[in-house]
């Protein structure tokens, strides 16, 4: 097995010898694992502010409707590496300094929260109004 | 606050021909990437719904190969790694060493492309097998049916999400900056290093982006109601 990865690797053009080492894995798993640890964070973040913004856009009060529509639709057209450099450099400038990881999570929050909240609101609105009627009537709050 | 406003306004005093310059890039990087791609699109688009096979996988290995790669990966692929490669494909060693532009307009057209594909497939589909059976029966060719039959109809379903593609290819245009183009973001960042003005520099870069993309936006939410109520 062994040998057949390495003849594969000596018949690819360029060289790969680096790559038959156990060392360069090592530190190539040690990014899979931050770019890993730093998705997970930001998916369950997103997800929860995410909905909170789908929520509060379909809100009765305006201004809660206007904040979060600002707020889903300036970030989502926002490139996410201009968020990173915002969130990262802006808050070295200030005393709550993030560190990379933390502005990571932060920034891809950000972005991926309006993302979500967008898919929310659109599954939302297709559940048809006859039903929110009907639970209010039953005598169902709002929220 | 009102302080954070005058340094912005001083800000873009200073700098505006740069950022200006930065956004012209990016704006030029965006047409030209787009222009490319929806050409690579409509060609992975037409192979991975023709009946021949071959076509098919390698149309589809294209898109998903581009659509599940970061497109930073990409793009540094095309930089550092396709010059090391060293192809035997043509005599010049340095072929393939491709200037940071040369590089960044090759990895947003692909990685577009493959989108753009996607997009162009899903109109393609949404077209009656009907109007296919129709046309031949009245003796079209296949070709004659595909070009005049089913890709006009299939190209304005597309529309709108060719707009949201070209809105993202527009964002996506900021990572290029890693490979050396002086974009806005990357001007930004330059004139951001120099003088620490980064809240100011950034919220102006960012008004720069979102001066495209909302109206943008605006048009790709329009373009889809009219198309629903057209239908």
């Amino acid at each position: 097995m062994a040998d057949l990865w390495g003849a594969l690797m000596d018949a690819l053009p360029g060289n790969w010898e680096l790559f038959k080492a156990w060392s360069t894995w090592r530190f190539l798993l040690d990014g899979l694992w931050l770019a890993v640890r730093i998705a997970v964070q930001a998916i369950i973040l997103s997800l929860v502010v995410g909905v909170l913004m789908s929520v509060a856009r379909l809100a009765p009060s305006r201004p809660i409707r206007w904040a979060a529509t600002t707020y889903v639709e300036v970030l989502r057209a926002t490139p996410l590496l201009l968020l990173l450099f915002f969130v990262f450099f802006g808050s070295a400038r200030t005393d709550y300094g993030l560190n990379p990881e933390r502005a990571a999570v932060l920034a891809l929050t950000l972005y991926n929260s309006a993302v979500v909240a967008e898919i929310m609101r659109a599954g939302i609105l297709s559940i048809s109004k006859g039903l929110l009627e009907a639970s209010r009537a039953l005598g169902m709050t709002y929220l | 606050m009102i302080d954070f406003w005058i340094e912005i306004i001083d800000q873009i005093r200073q700098h505006y021909p740069e950022l200006l310059r930065g956004y012209r890039m990016t704006i030029f990087l965006t047409v030209a990437s787009m222009t490319l791609a929806v050409g690579v699109g409509a060609i992975a688009a037409l192979l991975r719904t023709s009946d021949y096979r071959l076509m098919r996988l390698v149309s589809g290995f294209y898109v998903e190969w581009f659509r599940n790669t970061p497109l930073l990966v990409q793009l540094f692929f095309w930089f550092f790694g396709l010059p090391k490669l060293a192809l035997p494909l043509v005599g010049r060693p340095d072929f393939f060493l491709l200037s940071p532009l040369q590089a960044a307009i090759i990895g947003l057209t692909l990685y577009t492309g493959a989108y753009t594909a996607e997009a162009l497939r899903s109109g393609l589909l949404s077209i009656d097998k009907g109007q296919t059976e129709a046309a031949r029966s009245l003796g079209l060719t296949y070709m004659q049916t595909r070009t005049y039959v089913i890709v006009p109809q299939a190209f304005r379903v597309a529309v709108p999400l060719l707009t949201s593609i070209f809105s993202a290819l527009f964002r996506n245009s900021a990572l290029v900056s890693a490979i050396g183009v002086t974009e806005l973001l990357q001007t930004a960042d330059n004139i951001q290093q120099d003088n620490f003005r980064t809240f100011e520099l950034f919220t102006v870069a960012g008004v720069l982006y979102l001066s495209v993309t909302l109206p943008l936006a605006w048009a790709s939410a329009r373009l889809e109601r009219r198309i629903a109520r057209s239908r």
